[in-house]
C-alpha cells in the first residue's frame, strides 16, 4: 500500500468545510454542427399522415396519432407522427423515407424535464423551441429511400399512333409491373381519393407476390370495370399518391391494367361467375347499360336480384363505347369485360329507348325498384350563327360514328372546339382519320383546361395545335369550306367570386377556313323521361337524388352517373353504380319485411 | 327602334322612373307566366329566381324615386359579351337551363339597348343621365346572367 492510499481518506476530510458547488447544465452549450440529427421538426401542412416514417422506424419508436385541428380529407389522412424517446434511436431512416420532406430533425440536443412523459411528442404540433430550427438533418435528393421514378408505359410513338385506331399503349410486361408495384408504401392515402375505394395497396401487393387471382378479386369487390378502368381511369388516386409529392406517382392505373391483362382468359373461372349467386325476390328495372348502369347490375346479381337492362344502343357500354375512342380502349377488351358482367344472368333489352319505346311509369309498375343511368349523351350546341351549317358537327355524336366503325372523311382541315376530354377524344380521332391539320379553339387558358394533362401532351405530340384565347362568333359556307369568323379573348379582373373570365378583344376579330368544325364544348342529360313518373329533374337536367342513397322523390326510382352528377368520369359512375345497388338492396328488402309484416 | 319607341316622351324623371318600373314588371311577369308553363320543375325553379331578381330591380327604381342613388358605378361592370353573339330565340315550355339563360341573357339586352336609344334620343341632359344609369344597371344584369352562362354552360369551354 502506497502513502497516498494511507493518507487519501484524511484529504477527504477537508470537503466537510467547503460549501455545496451544484452545476446546474453539466454540460457546456454548444450548438449542434449544421446537419446534426437532434430532435425532430415536421411541416404539418406537408406531412400528409401517410405512417411512412412508422412504418419504417425499427424502435417502434413512431405512432400516428390524430390531431384536434388537422382533418382528414383527399390526400391526408388528418393523422400526424408522435415520437417517443425513450425509444428513437436517431438513426434519421423516418426523415430519409418520408415522401414529402416534411419530417427533418433540428440541431438541438438539449432537453431537460421532469416530466418523462414529454419525451412523447409530436414534432410540429407540440409547441417546442427547436420547431422552427432551420438547422439540422434533412432529407436530400441523394439519401431519399424511395424510387421516384415511375417504370414507363411503353406506348406507341407518335407518328406512328397518329394514323392508327389500333390501342397506343401495349402495357407492362412481368418485369416492369413488379418493379412499378415495388415503389408503392401501402399508405392507403390512395384508397379515400378511388370514388370507388379500390383497395389499391392490396392489389399492388398481390402483384409482387405474383398472386393475380386474388389481386383480381380484390378489384372485382368494387370495380366490375377494371379492365377499362386500367386504360382510361381519371385516377384521382395518382393524384394523391404520397410518392407524387416529391417524385412521379405510382402508375396505379397501369397496373390495374396489368391485372387484368394477365388474367383475362381465366376471368369468369377466377371469380366464379354465375356460381352460387345467392337468390333473392325482387327485380330491378335498369335504364341505361353504361358504366354506372352495368355496375349496378353486377352488384344487384351478386345480392341475388332479377336485373334487367334497357339500352337504347344494339350494344352496351355507354360512354366507355360510344364516347371514348378504340386507341384509348379497344372495343374486343370493352365486349369481353361487359360480357363478365352479363355471364351473371343480367338480362338486356336492347334498341329500346326508355321514355318513348316504354314510358318510365310503365317499368315503375312492373318492377320493385328502377335505377336511372342514361348518363349526359347529348352535345352541348354553341348558339351562334351558322351552328347548323352542313360540316358543323356535335363532338359527342361524332365519336358515337367512330365507335360503330365509320371513318368520315372530315377534309384537310379540322377545327375543334372545347378543352375537356371530349375535345381531346375529338381532336386526335380527326388526326387518325386523315385530317393534315387539327386546331383546338379553347376560349379561356391552358392552365383552365379541363382535359386530363396526359390527353393534352398525348394530342400534341400526334399534332395538334392549340389556340387558347379564342373563340369562334360566327359560322358560314363559303364555296366547300367553312368560314368561321372568330375573336380573340383576353382575361379580366378577378371579379368578385376570384375568377379571371375571358373578355373579348375588341378589334381582335380574324376570319379562318375548315373543312369541318367540331363542337366539344360540353354535354348535357336528356331527362324528358322524368316526368312520367314525377321525378324531379334539376335545372341542369339532372336527376335530382338524395346524395346519400340516390334515390330520387319517387320511392324506389334511383339515379346515378352522369345523368346524375353532371358530366364526369368513369369511375364516377362507376362509384354510383354499387352504392345504387347497395342502397336498391336495402330498399327491396325493407319493402319486402313490411309486405311480410303488414299480411 | 320600333314606331311605338319613337313616339315615347319623357318630360320628367319621374316619368321615365315609371316607365322603367313597368318595364321591370313586364320582364318579372313574364318570367312568372312561363314558371307556370314549362313542365321541368328545375327550370320553374330557374324562371322564378329571374322574376324575383325582376323584383328586385323593381324595387331598386321605386328606391331611386323615392330619393336613393343608384349603386352601380360606370366602369364597375366588366361586359363579357357572351351574348352579343347569341342567336335569337323565343322561350319554349320544354327550354332548357341553356336556352332560358339564353332567353334571359336577350331581354337584358333588349332593355340595355333601349335605355342607350332612349340616352341618345333624349335632348334633356338630366334624363340623359338618368337613361344611361338605367343602361348601366341593366349591363349589371346582363353580367350576372352571362355570368351563370360562363359557369355553368360554358364548363368546357
Amino acid at each position: 500500500m502506497s502513502l497516498k492510499d494511507i493518507l487519501s481518506p484524511f484529504s477527504a476530510w477537508k470537503r466537510t468545510l467547503e460549501k455545496p458547488y451544484t452545476v446546474k447544465k453539466p454540460i457546456e452549450e454548444r450548438e449542434g454542427a449544421d446537419r446534426y440529427r437532434g430532435f425532430h421538426v415536421n411541416d404539418i401542412e406537408k406531412c400528409i399522415g401517410c405512417g411512412t416514417c412508422e412504418e419504417i422506424c425499427q424502435n417502434e419508436a413512431i405512432d400516428m396519432v390524430p390531431v384536434n385541428f388537422i382533418h382528414a380529407g383527399k390526400g391526408d389522412s388528418g393523422l400526424r407522427p408522435q415520437i417517443d424517446y425513450g425509444r428513437c434511436c436517431w438513426c434519421a431512416l423516418c426523415v430519409d423515407v418520408c415522401p414529402t420532406g416534411s419530417l427533418g430533425m433540428s440541431n438541438d440536443y438539449i432537453w431537460v424535464t421532469s416530466d418523462p412523459q414529454e419525451w412523447v411528442f409530436k414534432p410540429g404540433v407540440d409547441d417546442k423551441i427547436w420547431k422552427d430550427d432551420d438547422k439540422g438533418y434533412r432529407r436530400s435528393d441523394e439519401a431519399w429511400l424511395l424510387d421516384p421514378k415511375l417504370t414507363p408505359m411503353p406506348v406507341m410513338e407518335p407518328d406512328v399512333r397518329k394514323n392508327t385506331f389500333d390501342e397506343m399503349a401495349y402495357g407492362y410486361e412481368v418485369v416492369m409491373a413488379v418493379e412499378e408495384a415495388s415503389r408503392c408504401l401501402e399508405c392507403g392515402i390512395c384508397i379515400d381519393a378511388c370514388p370507388t375505394h379500390m383497395d389499391i395497396p392490396e392489389y399492388i401487393k398481390a402483384i409482387r407476390e405474383n398472386r393475380l387471382e386474388d389481386g383480381l378479386k380484390i378489384l372485382y369487390d368494387t370495380n366490375p370495370f377494371s379492365e377499362s378502368c386500367g386504360r382510361v381511369c381519371t385516377a384521382h388516386c395518382q393524384d394523391v399518391c404520397a410518392l407524387g409529392h416529391n417524385g412521379d406517382p405510382i402508375a396505379i392505373r397501369w397496373l390495374k391494367r396489368y391485372i387484368t391483362d394477365q388474367t383475362a382468359e381465366k376471368r369468369n373461372e377466377i371469380l366464379r361467375i354465375g356460381k352460387s349467386l345467392p337468390q333473392k325476390e325482387g327485380t330491378v328495372g335498369i335504364i341505361g347499360g353504361g358504366p354506372a348502369g352495368l355496375t349496378a347490375a353486377f352488384y344487384l346479381r351478386n345480392y341475388g336480384y332479377h336485373v334487367v337492362v334497357y339500352e337504347q344502343h344494339d350494344k352496351l357500354g355507354g360512354m366507355l363505347r360510344y364516347g371514348i375512342p378504340q386507341y384509348r380502349l379497344p372495343k374486343e377488351v370493352l365486349d369481353r369485360e361487359i360480357q363478365t358482367i352479363l355471364d351473371t344472368g343480367v338480362e338486356v333489352k336492347y334498341n329500346t329507348t326508355v321514355g318513348k319505346d316504354i314510358s318510365l311509369k310503365e317499368l315503375k309498375e312492373q318492377y320493385d325498384a328502377l335505377f336511372i343511368s342514361v348518363g349526359a349523351q347529348i352535345g352541348t350546341q354553341m348558339p351562334i350563327e351558322g351552328i347548323d351549317t352542313p360540316g358543323v358537327l356535335v363532338g359527342l355524336e361524332f365519336l358515337d360514328k367512330i365507335a360503330e366503325g365509320q371513318r368520315p372523311d372530315l377534309g384537310e382541315r379540322v377545327i375543334v372546339v372545347g378543352g375537356g376530354n371530349t375535345a381531346m377524344d375529338v381532336c386526335r380521332s380527326s388526326m387518325r382519320l386523315g385530317a393534315k391539320e387539327v386546331f383546338v379553339y379553347y376560349r379561356r387558358t391552358e392552365a383552365e383546361m379541363p382535359a386530363n394533362d396526359e390527353e393534352i401532351e398525348e394530342a400534341k405530340e400526334e399534332g395538334v395545335k392549340f389556340e387558347f384565347l379564342t373563340t369562334p362568333t360566327k359560322i358560314s359556307k363559303q364555296g366547300d369550306r367553312l368560314k368561321i369568323e372568330c375573336i380573340r379573348m383576353q382575361l379580366g379582373e378577378p371579379d368578385a367570386t376570384g375568377r379571371r373570365r375571358p373578355i373579348p378583344i375588341e378589334g381582335s376579330e380574324f376570319t379562318v377556313e375548315a373543312d369541318t368544325v367540331i363542337m366539344a364544348i360540353g354535354q348535357k342529360v336528356d331527362s324528358s323521361m322524368a316526368e312520367q313518373a314525377e321525378v324531379k329533374a334539376t335545372r341542369w337536367g339532372t336527376f335530382a337524388v338524395d346524395p346519400d342513397t340516390l334515390q330520387t322523390n319517387v320511392k324506389g326510382i334511383f339515379a346515378g352517373g352522369d345523368c346524375e352528377l353532371g358530366p364526369d368520369d368513369a369511375i364516377h359512375a362507376i362509384a354510383d353504380g354499387k352504392k345504387a345497388a347497395y342502397f336498391i338492396d336495402k330498399y327491396i328488402s325493407k319493402k319486402g319485411k313490411h309486405h311480410a309484416e303488414t299480411k | 327602334m320600333s314606331e311605338s319607341l319613337n313616339n315615347l316622351r319623357f318630360d320628367s324623371i319621374d316619368q321615365v322612373l315609371d316607365f322603367a318600373v313597368t318595364k321591370e314588371e313586364e320582364a318579372r311577369d313574364f318570367y312568372l307566366e312561363w314558371a307556370q308553363k314549362v313542365k321541368n320543375m328545375g327550370i320553374r325553379e330557374v324562371l322564378d329566381e329571374f322574376a324575383a331578381e325582376e323584383q328586385k330591380h323593381k324595387d331598386m327604381i321605386l328606391n331611386v324615386k323615392a330619393g336613393g342613388a343608384f349603386k352601380t358605378k360606370p366602369g364597375e361592370i366588366i361586359d363579357l359579351k357572351i351574348g352579343d353573339y347569341f342567336v335569337t330565340i323565343d322561350p319554349d315550355e320544354k327550354m332548357t337551363y341553356q336556352e332560358a339563360l339564353q332567353v334571359a341573357i336577350q331581354r337584358e339586352m333588349g332593355a340595355q339597348e333601349l335605355y342607350r336609344y332612349l340616352q341618345q334620343r333624349s335632348n334633356e341632359a338630366t334624363l340623359k343621365s338618368l337613361f344611361e344609369k338605367l343602361a348601366l344597371e341593366e349591363s349589371k344584369h346582363k353580367r350576372r346572367l352571362e355570368q351563370l352562362f360562363d359557369e355553368d354552360i360554358l364548363i368546357e369551354n
